[in-house]
């Protein structure tokens, strides 16, 4: 049976040193991902049994050190000093030793016992380095285990060692006799003066903290700056100057290449990795962009691909056999017909218009998810880097504006992968303005009335738009909001590697899960309230009488000078605003109301599962057979004849661009939103995204009605 | 003793001196007993961004004696190889790193 109280164990190391596959192929599905408290750093833990033993393993944010520079770094040091767990595991990259100590050495300043994890020892081994791990466990006091999380080794022997009795106690390096004569001084003053200060942290590593100048940690310790008696290190400051960080850092950095020094031996030439084999192409001058837009293509094409039938089988399952569910489950408890609407139309019909997107938001996160794993993200993003210059970003953002043409959710949430806070936001304004799916059907309906013989051109210069105004609004945002030098540019780019299947599937689950669950509960809600607007007042006959249509009719003078001011239009630009696509949706439903088809015969339950599962075989082979290119039926479109005649009569084929124009352009949907403001807390960048879209589209539209005019268009 | 930038691909060099724009080398790092200009605290803009980079920089590899190999050089992003970790950084950050050439 295991102990009552869990052994905490904490899990450090280096980004790409394989911490995340470690811990998946540890934890597997017991994995919990959360987020650490206050920030969007992911917190992955697990709770487990191991050998009688209960075990609590958590992720700590990977880091290059303990500095307080980046959240990253202050996250990780701020569990490890006032958490204290019982262990750290330390995954450190084997072929890359020399770096990885540099952190390893900071972890032992923690006096905490630990366990270094000698991972991708096997890719290592395959370069032909030797490496003395008997030596590494003398000189630092610790276990070490090589390990290889893709494969699978050592692992076993790695939980053992955790819960082993033996005493993993690290060894206090001697960091020459300057400093440690001046720590010696500093903890008798901190011994006489600060006893508390003492219990509440890790001796050696607060006195490190204080000699470094440590602004965080005098502030938590509550000493005031410059308390501390300063004849302690006259000698130092004689000797070295005042810059102390600094002086450490090249103690720590002299440590661990005196250490791997020692301890690996590497063979004499360098071979030529597969990696580097791979980058001449990826990364050449002249096939890099060729080679990274075809990877797009291909990115694109699987996921609409892939994805679009089972949109369609969710989309016909929820309007046919659900509905028809709800309506005889409410019918059989007596209730009002009221609620039956507000169930169908309302709830169903907004929450199923984002269920749809689902297939396409879990490929398009699966493929990404693989991209990024492999390493080929990072290339992407070098390759991008001088395009993306154009609009002051660096190609770091390429990734999540791209995103934005499949959905602007997931972009959003793809602005995490860049460091700089002023990046992310930047690139998460501009995200809205990529022409995303949602807004396709919009441009559909409207071209095939009024341009039909060049429908493809004019879409086409909607996603132009779109991105022009990307290029401009990033501009204007770099003389404005974000003025200053942008900060220099370095970025790791991971060997390429084969990502594991269980670590792609937890992954594209965690970031699809994001959009399910914010996106259901802000959909729900508002569909609830579009549904109360269209049919408040009680009874209410025409629309137009409805609390939409007299809130469309308020706005609708607003849109008089570009040329659709009309309620219905306004109206359908007020719902627009839950997705992009339901603008479609409400016209049809203000334009041309839908007859209540009078259903002769219902289909039973039974007949209703057996639709379900035939339709969703039918999805699987429409998806295997676009895929292979077979050829297949054109399914008939729907008849929309009464909708056509009433946007004829309303819209000019000049009024009509000018509408989906600010269609394209004006504020993002809630879900972009909601999205907006879990990742950068709080609703000021949200507001200015949609103040700037709104203000932006109605300008371009503007432009282009009275432009047009007076071309005589 | 030259630019980081003028290696080319396949050339390797010893950094003899890095000198980040900003003054932020080695120099940046806050005071002892004092840091009264508030350096290194939370996530502030400006110098702290730059001084975050630099330090960043230093993590990864890229510090005074490391012996480097430059794998890509054209447009505004170099390559380098510093021991085993592929590193790309921005030609004003190159600039910035003096190095010695080495002959393989």
């Amino acid at each position: 049976m295991s102990q009552q109280k869990p052994l905490v164990v904490a899990v450090a190391g280096n980004p790409n040193a394989g911490k995340s596959t470690l811990i998946n192929a540890i934890a597997g599905s017991r994995l919990h991902v959360g987020n650490w408290p206050g920030v969007t750093v992911e917190k992955k833990e697990a709770l487990f049994d191991f050998e009688g033993r209960s075990i609590r393993i958590v992720d700590l944010p990977g880091c290059y050190s303990l500095s307080p520079y980046t959240q990253e770094e202050i996250i990780t040091r701020d569990y490890l000093v006032t958490e204290k767990p019982d262990i750290i595991i330390n995954v450190v990259d084997a072929t890359n030793l020399e770096r990885n100590l540099y952190l390893s050495i900071q972890l032992l300043e923690l006096g905490i016992p630990m366990i270094m994890a000698l991972n991708i020892y096997d890719e290592a081994e395959a370069k032909g380095y030797k490496i003395n791990t008997k030596q590494m466990e003398e000189t630092l006091g610790i276990s070490v285990i090589p390990t290889s999380a893709t494969r699978k080794t050592g692992l076993e022997q790695l939980m053992k060692a955790v819960v082993a009795d033996r005493l993993n106690s690290p060894r206090t390096l001697n960091y020459g006799g300057d400093i440690e004569t001046v720590l010696t001084g500093l903890g008798d003053h901190l011994q006489r003066e600060h006893k508390g200060l003492l219990e509440r942290y890790p001796e050696r590593w607060l006195m490190l903290k204080l000699l470094e100048g440590d602004s965080l940690i005098f502030k938590s310790a509550n000493i005031a700056v410059g308390s501390l008696p300063v004849e302690l290190s006259d000698h130092l400051l004689r000797s070295f100057g005042d810059d102390f960080e600094g002086l450490l850092a090249d103690v720590r950095y002299g440590l661990s290449a005196g250490l791997s020094r020692e301890v690996l031996l590497k063979p004499e030439k360098r071979s030529i990795e597969m990696t580097e084999r791979i980058d001449r192409i990826v990364l050449n001058r002249y096939l890099g962009i060729p080679v990274f837009a075809a990877a797009m293509w291909l990115l694109f094409k699987l996921t609409f691909d892939l994805s679009s039938p089972f949109g369609d089988w969710i989309d016909g399952t929820l309007n046919g056999p659900i509905k028809r569910w709800a309506t005889t489950i409410l019918n059989g408890t007596g209730a009002p017909d009221w609620t039956i609407s507000l169930v169908n139309d309302g709830i169903i019909a907004g929450v199923g218009s984002v269920l749809v997107f689902t297939p396409v938001i879990f490929t398009i996160m699966f493929l990404i998810t693989f991209l990024e794993g492999s390493g080929y993200m990072a290339r992407a993003a070098f390759v991008m880097d001088r395009a993306m210059h154009l609009i002051g970003l660096h190609g770091k953002s390429f990734i999540p504006m791209l995103l934005g043409f499949g959905c602007n959710v997931p972009s959003i949430y793809a602005t995490r992968t860049l460091e700089n806070e002023k990046d992310k936001v930047l690139t998460a304004l501009l995200v809205p303005l990529m022409s995303c799916g949602a807004r396709l059907p919009v441009y559909l309906l409207f071209v095939g009335i009024f341009f039909p013989d060049n429908s493809g051109t004019v879409v086409w210069s909607l996603y132009i738009l779109g991105m022009l105004m990307a290029v401009v609004m990033g501009f204007i945002f770099k003389k404005t909001l974000f003025k200053g030098e942008s900060p220099m540019f370095i970025m790791e780019l991971p060997p390429y590697r084969m990502p594991s299947f269980t670590s792609l599937m937890l992954h594209t689950w965690e970031k699809g899960k994001h959009f399910l669950v914010k996106a259901g509960t802000y959909i729900f809600a508002f569909s609830i309230l579009v549904w109360f607007m269209l049919n408040l007042p009680w009874g209410v006959e025409h629309k137009r009488d409805s609390y939409l249509g007299k809130a469309g009719a308020a706005v609708a003078p607003v849109f008089q000078p570009l040329g659709f001011g009309t309620w219905e239009a306004s109206s359908a630009l007020i719902t627009g605003v839950i997705a992009k696509e339901i603008v479609v949706g409400t016209m049809g439903e203000i334009y041309a109301p839908v007859k209540e088809e009078e259903k002769t015969e219902q289909p039973t339950v039974g007949e209703d599962i057996k639709e379900i599962i035939v339709s969703f075989g039918g999805a699987v082979k429409t998806a295997v057979s676009t895929l292979l290119y077979l050829p297949q039926q054109e399914e008939p479109e729907e008849e929309q004849s009464g909708l056509k005649e009433a946007l004829k009569a309303q819209f000019t084929a000049l009024s009509s661009f000018s509408y989906m124009a600010f269609v394209l352009l004006y504020m993002p949907c809630i879900v972009v939103i909601a999205a907006m403001r879990q990742e950068f807390g709080g609703w000021k960048w949200p507001a200015v995204a949609v103040a700037y879209s709104t203000t932006l589209a109605w300008a371009v539209s503007f432009l282009i009605y009275q432009g047009g005019r007076l071309l005589g268009l | 003793m030259m630019p980081l930038e003028l290696l080319t691909p396949g050339e390797r060099g010893e950094i003899t001196e890095i000198q980040y724009v900003g003054g932020c080398g080695r120099g940046c790092h806050s005071h002892a007993h004092g840091p009264k200009q508030g350096h290194g605290c939370g996530l502030g803009r400006g110098r702290q961004m730059e001084n975050m980079h630099a330090i960043r920089a230093e993590e990864m590899g890229l510090r005074v004696g490391k012996q480097i190999e430059m794998l890509s050089n054209n447009g505004n992003l170099l390559l380098l190889l510093v021991d085993d970790t592929r590193i790309a950084i921005d030609r004003r950050m190159a600039r910035s790193i003096r190095v010695k050439g080495v002959t393989v």
